[in-house]
């Protein structure tokens, strides 16, 4: 069964490595790119988000407010927070919103793959 | 001076290195911190009309620390006016006595010393440079426009400069600033191809 999969970021240079990194395993997935909060929402209205890498500081609607959304729809959505904000508190917040995992930035491909392990992606 | 791809990729390289900033910052006053997201100007030089047009014409602290090595230029912060006391207030110390000004202008300075550490070792570590080295950081006004704090600080000739519009915010608290980072033209040729090596292996 096809996979979908959010990559929600403001930056392309971002996005392009995320799609990069994911693991060939993963082969059936179709990925959509989202630019800010509100078109990751959008993807998850249209069904479309299965799983969602997600930015937190982003323009027009930031990365805590798309996992409140996602709460309070009480999604399934899987999501793996990969953030520049490596506060504690900003983890510990992303987590009680529902996140499965949050990666620091800059993200490499072995440290993806080892979450998307570690959250049964695989 | 840069491409649309080149000014994202060092978007994105800034937004990493400012996390890092805040987290030390977060460490420094106990407090979360809000970060919004990063939006970088190529601007002509410090008189580029577009800085006061981005900036305002509100009263501010501007703090200044220059950086030398791979990389060589100057990192000019402007604060909002109550942002030393903010952060005084932050950090428990009294608003009164002989001492507070002499607090409040420390604090500035060392939360300066955090951010242009973070963002300049930040991106030098993104783009696989030597680490740089830093000069004391320095009060340049205090409670004038972001024009009338440049007037006299004009860019060395060989100079670029890019404003990295982002904003650190305490929650519940006024607490604001941001970076202007002014970039030897030297310095400016290595960035481009180190920024373009990386958007080549992606």
């Amino acid at each position: 069964m096809t996979m979908n999969i959010v990559i929600a970021d403001d930056s392309s240079l971002s996005r392009r490595m995320v799609m990069n990194a994911l693991p060939p395993q993963l082969s059936d997935v179709e990925i959509t790119f989202a630019r800010n909060g509100k078109e990751a929402m959008d993807a998850y209205y249209a069904g479309k988000a299965d799983v969602m890498f997600l930015d937190l500081t982003m323009p027009e609607m930031d990365g805590y407010t798309v996992l409140k959304k996602l709460k309070e729809a009480e999604a399934n959505t899987i999501v793996c927070v990969i953030s520049a904000d490596i506060q504690p508190e900003a983890q510990q917040r992303v987590l009680a919103l529902g996140a499965a995992c949050f990666i620091g930035k800059p993200v490499t491909t072995e440290l993806l793959r080892k979450r998307i392990h570690d959250i049964g992606l695989l | 001076m840069f491409t649309r791809d080149q000014l994202d990729a060092l978007q994105e390289i800034f937004n990493i290195a400012m996390g890092q900033g805040a987290n030390r910052l977060a460490r420094l006053i106990e407090t979360f911190v809000v970060l919004s997201a990063p939006k970088l100007y190529s601007l002509k030089s410090q008189a580029d009309p577009e800085l006061s047009k981005r900036l305002g014409d509100t009263p501010i602290i501007a703090t200044r620390q220059s950086f030398v090595g791979p990389l060589r230029g100057e990192v000019v912060i402007f604060f909002g006016m109550n942002g030393a006391n903010e952060l005084a207030e932050l950090m428990g110390y009294s608003q009164d006595g002989g001492d507070a000004q002499r607090i409040k202008e420390e604090l500035i300075l060392d939360v300066t010393n955090i951010l242009v550490g973070a963002c300049i070792t930040g991106l030098s570590q993104q783009l696989n440079f030597t680490k740089s080295s830093f000069s004391t950081p320095g009060l340049l006004v205090e409670g004038k426009t972001v024009a009338e704090a440049l007037e006299n600080q004009r860019l060395p000739q060989d100079s670029e400069a890019l404003l990295v519009e982002i904003q650190f915010k305490i929650e519940a608290h006024a607490f604001f600033c941001e970076l202007l980072i002014c970039i030897a033209n030297e310095s400016i040729a290595t960035v481009v191809t180190a920024v373009d090596k990386l958007l080549k292996g992606v």
